[in-house]
């Protein structure tokens, strides 16, 4: 796999959550932003939405920002999304 | 097509139950829909570029504010994403704001200045 692609998510790998359920994607970009910012590069980040624009905003979001989006689950109505900080 | 957005913020919010700035948190929002977005302090919104402050615990008809008002976060946050900060040194120096008390990255945009800055946008949000 060439270095510039997003590294998948190990099992038992260190993941920093953020719980946006029960508010709007946009707001939960905010928070989402918010964690990301003092995380070292590379980091993986697990986001808990309730809004279904999730599935579509969030690879947007990380494709615009240059994080890397990795996937999403779904548990019982909600959505996990699955993203890495990007490289400095 | 993308568009390139001009963000400005001129108003401090107050009396609000919300964690952000409603004009912040919308234009963070800009990277989602494929558009480029630049944010603008300015008059009492240049108050946001200083650094230190500290808006947790605040409380609004006995209801508290949560996480907390975190503005400096989310300047610097919005800046992380790809989303210039500028705010307008004349509006700073009224208020008696320095440029080495600014939040980092935040840049300086002179009144003199505004016209042609503006005139590389697409289209103006006003907050």
């Amino acid at each position: 796999m060439p270095d510039s692609e997003p590294q998948p998510a190990v099992a038992g790998e260190e993941t920093v959550q953020v719980d946006n359920r029960g508010m709007l994607c946009a707001q939960g970009i905010l928070r989402l932003m918010r964690a990301l910012a003092p995380l070292p590069p590379g980091r993986l980040v697990r986001v808990l939405s309730t809004d279904p624009a999730a599935e579509e905003d969030y690879p947007a979001w990380c494709k615009n920002t240059g994080h890397a989006f990795l996937r999403h689950e779904h548990d019982q109505g909600v959505i996990v999304s699955f993203m890495r900080k990007r490289s400095e | 097509m993308a568009k390139n957005i001009l963000s400005v913020l001129s108003h401090t919010e107050y009396g609000n139950l919300e964690d952000s700035d409603i004009g912040l948190f919308a234009s963070a929002f800009a990277p989602a829909t494929g558009n480029q977005m630049t944010i603008l302090l300015s008059e009492d919104a240049v108050n946001y570029a200083l650094r230190g402050q500290d808006g947790t615990g605040i409380k609004i008809a006995g209801g508290t504010v949560q996480p907390g008002f975190l503005i400096e976060t989310d300047i610097q946050s919005v800046q992380d994403s790809k989303i210039p900060v500028y705010a307008l040194r004349e509006d700073l120096a009224e208020r008696g704001i320095a440029e080495g008390e600014l939040v980092k990255g935040v840049k300086l945009l002179g009144r003199n200045e505004f016209g042609k800055f503006v005139d590389q946008f697409d289209s103006v949000w006003n907050w």
